[in-house]
Parts: C-alpha cells; sequence; structure tokens
C-alpha cells in the first residue's frame, strides 16, 4: 500500500508537470500568433491620447527594444523554454504592462483573495449543502425532496455569471440595495463585500453537494444492515445517527475536491463581475492588454489549483473507500 | 393493479405485439415529467432558432436612434438597446446563434472524440497508451481557460467560436467512445466479422457505430447547454461572438454592464438563457432513461 502510493504519486505529479508544461506550450504559441499585441494595444492607446499618430520610425525602434527586453526576437520554442525553466523555481519575470513588478509578486498579492472567496464558498456549500441533501435523502419523495432536488438542478445547471446577476440584481439593486455589488477597494475585505461573491460561488457547489448526499443517503437507508439495525428495535433516531449517516457522509468528502476545482475556474467569473483584484481578474484583464507573460501565468496559476484538487480527490477516495485501488 | 390487470385480460395491449422501438422509447420517455416539459421546450427553441427571421419582430441589427434604452413597452416587449435595436428580436436571433454553437461544438467534438476514441479502442496498445495520455491532459486542466485564450487567437466570430470550443471538449467524448469501442470489440459478432475478413472500418462503421448511438445522443444533448454555457462564459471575459452579431453571451454582457439603470436588459436574457439551459439538461435525462444510461453523464 505504502509503496503503491508512492508510486501513485510520483506518476501523477509526472503526468501534472507534463499537463503545465502543454498548457505553457499551447497558450504560448496560440498567443504568440493571435492579432494584435502589446505593443499594437499600446500604441493604440498613445495615439489616441495625443490624438496623433506616432512616428513609426521611433515606434519601431521602442518596440525592437521591447523584443529584446522580453526576449521576443528569439524563436518560440526558446521563449517557452525559457519561460518554463524560469517558472520550475517560479519565476515568472516582469509583465508588460508594469515591468518594475515582478509577476510572481502579483500572485502573492491577489492569489489569497481568490483562495478566499474560493474556500469560504466551499465551506459555505459543505455547510448548506450536506444538511439539506441529509434532509432530502430521508425524505425521498416529499415535497422537501422535490424543493432540493428542483434547486439542486438549478444550481447545477446555471453558471455562475448568470447566479452573479441574479443575486446583484436583487441584494445590490431595485429589490433591496442593501450590498455592495463588488469592488474591494481596501485591501482586505469587509464583510459585506464578501457576501455576494462567495454566496455566488457557493450555490454551484451547495447544489452539487446537495445532490450528491440526497443520493447517498437514499442508497444507504435501502441498505440491509438499516434493515437489520431496524428490526433489532433501534430507535429511528440511532439507526439515522448510528448507521446511516455516518455511512453516507463518507463519500461526500470526495465531492468536495471537484467542487474546489470549479469554484477555482469560476473565480475567473466571479472577481470579474464583482470586480475583486484576484488571479481570475488577472487573467481576463492581462488578456485585454495582449499582457501574454501575465496571461500564461495567471492560468498556469489556475491549471495547478484545479490538478492539485483532482489529484486530492484521488487520493481521499482512496483513503476512504480501501477497495479503490489508486492507478496513474 | 397487477392482479386486476392479470384477471381482465382484455385489449391488444396485452397481447405479445412486437412494439416498434420508437414505442418503446416513448414510452420510457414520458414516464418522466421534467423531460416532457424539456421536450416541449426543446421543439420551441428549435422553431425560434429556424425561423427566427419570419418570427423576430424586427432584424436584429435594425437600430431606432430615436428610441433607445427604452424601458419594456407594447412596441418593444422587452426594451431597446444602447442604440435602439429591439431586444426581443435580439433574442430571438439569439437563440438561433446559440443553436448553431451548441450543435456546431457538439457535432465537430463529436467527431474528434470519435476519430481519437475508436481509433485508440480498435488499435490498443502503444497508439492507446499514447491517445488516452492526450485525452488525460486535456482533461486535467480547465479546457474554458483554453478555451479563453483559444478564441483570443483565432477571433470573436461563430464559426471560431464553435472551433475554439470543439478542439477544448473532445476529450470527453473520446473516452466515451473508447470505452464503447472496448466493450463491443471482443463481442462475439464483431469478432465473427473480423474473422470474415472484414476491414477495421468496415466494423467500426457497420457494427460499432450502430451500438453506441444512444449512448452518444445523451453525451451530445448534455453537450449542447454546455457549449451555450462555454459561449456566454467568453463573452462574459470580453472574447466571444462580437455584437451587432446577438448571442447569448453578448447579451447577458450587456445586461452586466448596464444593471444598475436598465435592469430589464440583464433580467430577459439571463432568464431565458437559464430556462432553455435546464429544458436541455431536462431532455438529456429523458434521452438517458430511454437508452438506460444512467450515471454516464
Amino acid at each position: 500500500m505504502r509503496v503503491n502510493f508512492i508510486f501513485f504519486l510520483i506518476k501523477r505529479l509526472a503526468m501534472m508537470a507534463v499537463s503545465l508544461v502543454v498548457i505553457i506550450a499551447i497558450s504560448y504559441t496560440l498567443l504568440a500568433k493571435a492579432p494584435g499585441n502589446f505593443m499594437d494595444v499600446q500604441r493604440a492607446v498613445a495615439a489616441m491620447t495625443t490624438l496623433a499618430n506616432s512616428n513609426s520610425e521611433t515606434f519601431k525602434i521602442q518596440k525592437a527594444l521591447f523584443d529584446e527586453r522580453y526576449g521576443l526576437d528569439k524563436p518560440l520554442y526558446m521563449q517557452i523554454w525559457t519561460y518554463t525553466k524560469n517558472a520550475v523555481t517560479f519565476d515568472f519575470g516582469p509583465s508588460f504592462q508594469s515591468p518594475s513588478i515582478l509577476i510572481q509578486d502579483m500572485v502573492r498579492e491577489r492569489l489569497p483573495r481568490t483562495l478566499l472567496i474560493v474556500f469560504l464558498g466551499i465551506g459555505l456549500a459543505l455547510i448548506v449543502g450536506i444538511p439539506l441533501g441529509v434532509i432530502a435523502g430521508f425524505r425521498r419523495n416529499t415535497w422537501i425532496d422535490y424543493i432540493v432536488t428542483g434547486f439542486s438542478m438549478i444550481g447545477q445547471v446555471v453558471p455562475v455569471y448568470v447566479l452573479a446577476i441574479v443575486l446583484i440584481l436583487i441584494f445590490a439593486g431595485q429589490v433591496w440595495n442593501v450590498l455592495p455589488n463588488g469592488g474591494w477597494a481596501t485591501p482586505v475585505p469587509t464583510f459585506k463585500q464578501l457576501i455576494l461573491p462567495v454566496l455566488t460561488l457557493a450555490l454551484g457547489p451547495i447544489a452539487g453537494i446537495a445532490r450528491f448526499t440526497r443520493n447517498q443517503v437514499a442508497e444507504t437507508m435501502s441498505q440491509e444492515f438499516i434493515r437489520t439495525a431496524r428490526s433489532k428495535g433501534i430507535s429511528e433516531r440511532l439507526v439515522i445517527m448510528r448507521h446511516a449517516l455516518r455511512n453516507s457522509l463518507i463519500p461526500v468528502v470526495t465531492t468536495t475536491a471537484p467542487q474546489i476545482a470549479y469554484a477555482l475556474v469560476g473565480s475567473v467569473w466571479i472577481e470579474n463581475i464583482f470586480r475583486i483584484p484576484g488571479i481570475g481578474q488577472l487573467f481576463a484583464t492581462a488578456l485585454g492588454a495582449r499582457d501574454y507573460p501575465l496571461v500564461i501565468t495567471s492560468t498556469v496559476i489556475l491549471a495547478l489549483g484545479v490538478m492539485l484538487a483532482n489529484l486530492l480527490a484521488d487520493i481521499l477516495y482512496s483513503i476512504l473507500d480501501p477497495r479503490i485501488k489508486l492507478e496513474a | 393493479m397487477a392482479v386486476n390487470q392479470l384477471s381482465q385480460p382484455t385489449a391488444q395491449e396485452e397481447l405479445p405485439v412486437a412494439e416498434s422501438l420508437l414505442k418503446v422509447f416513448w414510452r420510457r420517455y414520458r414516464r418522466n415529467a421534467m423531460a416532457l416539459v424539456g421536450l416541449v421546450l426543446v421543439i420551441i427553441f428549435v422553431i425560434l432558432a429556424i425561423f427566427a427571421p419570419w418570427i423576430a419582430p424586427y432584424h436584429y441589427n435594425d437600430q431606432n436612434l430615436a428610441a433607445t434604452w427604452q424601458k419594456p413597452s407594447s412596441t418593444y416587449w422587452f426594451g431597446t438597446d444602447d442604440v435602439g435595436r429591439d431586444q426581443l428580436s435580439r433574442i430571438i436571433y439569439a437563440v438561433r446563434t446559440a443553436a448553431i454553437v451548441g450543435l456546431g461544438t457538439s457535432i465537430l467534438s463529436l467527431i474528434i472524440g470519435a476519430a481519437i476514441g475508436s481509433v485508440s479502442g480498435m488499435r490498443g496498445g502503444l497508439t492507446d497508451t499514447f491517445l488516452m495520455r492526450l485525452v488525460e491532459i486535456f482533461n486535467s486542466f480547465p479546457s474554458t481557460l483554453l478555451a479563453i485564450i483559444l478564441a483570443t487567437t483565432l477571433g470573436q466570430k461563430v464559426t471560431t467560436i464553435v472551433i475554439a470550443l470543439a478542439i477544448t471538449n473532445w476529450a470527453g467524448y473520446a473516452r466515451l467512445i473508447r470505452g464503447q469501442v472496448l466493450s463491443l470489440k471482443n463481442q462475439e459478432y464483431v469478432q465473427a466479422a473480423r474473422t470474415l475478413g472484414a476491414s477495421e472500418w468496415h466494423i467500426i462503421t457497420k457494427y460499432v457505430l450502430p451500438n453506441i448511438l444512444g449512448p452518444i445522443a445523451v453525451a451530445l444533448s448534455f453537450g449542447i447547454p454546455y457549449a451555450m454555457v462555454a459561449e456566454a462564459g467568453l463573452s462574459v471575459i470580453g472574447v466571444g461572438i462580437r455584437p451587432p452579431e446577438p448571442s447569448w453571451g453578448n447579451l447577458i454582457n450587456l445586461g452586466i454592464s448596464k444593471m444598475r439603470g436598465f435592469p430589464h436588459l440583464a433580467v430577459w436574457p439571463t432568464l431565458l438563457f437559464s430556462i432553455t439551459l435546464l429544458a436541455f439538461t431536462w431532455f438529456g435525462d429523458g434521452l438517458q432513461e430511454i437508452f438506460n444510461t444512467k450515471g454516464e453523464r
């Protein structure tokens, strides 16, 4: 088991490394071929502010200096190699937009904000989703069950950006104007500023966890050991508390990890709609400015998070259910 | 109930008449009430998509600069946008765009997935290992992020968005089809065909494909709403289908930016978009019951 586990871990981590390199290579190549580059965007902005076409000779010199500085004059595979090599030590270099700030420092500043809303969201989802699922599972085919099932259907199908709009319209719009609709002016957000983004992010996972828990509980309740426990004359409360719950809640742990992955990707939309300066917002604004080192780095960070969450899911699965063998 | 039926062997239904496959499917499908609702909504969706130019009161790009930012009224049921375009007409045309994106993306990713999945399953060996590693890589990272980057590179038209979404979503189909091929490959009738000298292509098209149509139909029906969500998601990030061509994405995006002053611009697209997504999911659930493929979602 031990040896197997270590072997599994090494294999999975190797796969993750390969995947990350593939992501870097693909996004690097794609972005290099994308129409419009950082300097073009800059020139357009400059031309607009000075109301004059910038001198093409000066621009050429500027662009040449810029290319040399960021190594853009080297062949593409060399750029990819340099970036990947440096990324191993979490050195991502400077961004196009702010040459004086290193990208890793930006990540260090912004990642905690993203993780804050992701983990608060998942925590909320567990606190709300599990009880909902348990109640629905024990009261199968009653109105409570139908409400929970219907709600989790909606929560799983409707994407985060739509949920965000609905919540903003209700709580920060004409209905009740009680909460701020985003924007973190202070480095540390206030409680009120956290409510809407976290709630939006939690709705999907709440739905997923409630649905999964409900099915687990329903399945456990139809098992023979429950019938045995009942026929021994144990009170229904004890049957539920001691036999049913324990057996149905353990698998719920495993669904939490994919929900973290969902929330991480969802944070891209949440942060853009609620104007939260996290990794997701970094990704979108960098893309708009054609700031490629920043785009690729934020992609890598988010992808790494998603992969770690999936790895965690597999490990938890094997720990909780020894019948499942870890295979890479 | 059962006793009742036994004691009264009346109508022809009781006789073991061979039921047509379609009838069996329909009987299984209508057991699920929500699937019926989904079917009706999907049919409405298809009608709107096909007949959009005849149903919509205006063309999606008809501007009326004298009537910008209108609230819903009898002339403009859902109001108008920044250049006085009728929001209802834009929504109806957005249904058409969504149909193209949904169907186009699912079919294109199915084609890529089917090619890779069936080759992988039939060949086995090193080819299989290599292709499955590729599938794993594509499955391991968030495909939406890659789609966003791809859309930036390819451009923001309907066709390029479809290509971007298909390239990032084929892995699931490949895995599904490989699994089906593997389970069918060793069935006796397939082996018999092979013994008779049938080519691999012949086996795939004549024996394997017809037998996996059910799971494929289910996968497609869930693939369509997925593609719609991804398309709209691209617009919210700013790399989706460009206006004036209406899509759920750019309508929702306009709604987000004008939520304060003109909430109706956000309410209608999001509400109808959500209903569309639910309809396809209910429809897919119904198909799942027809083909008894629960749990392969």
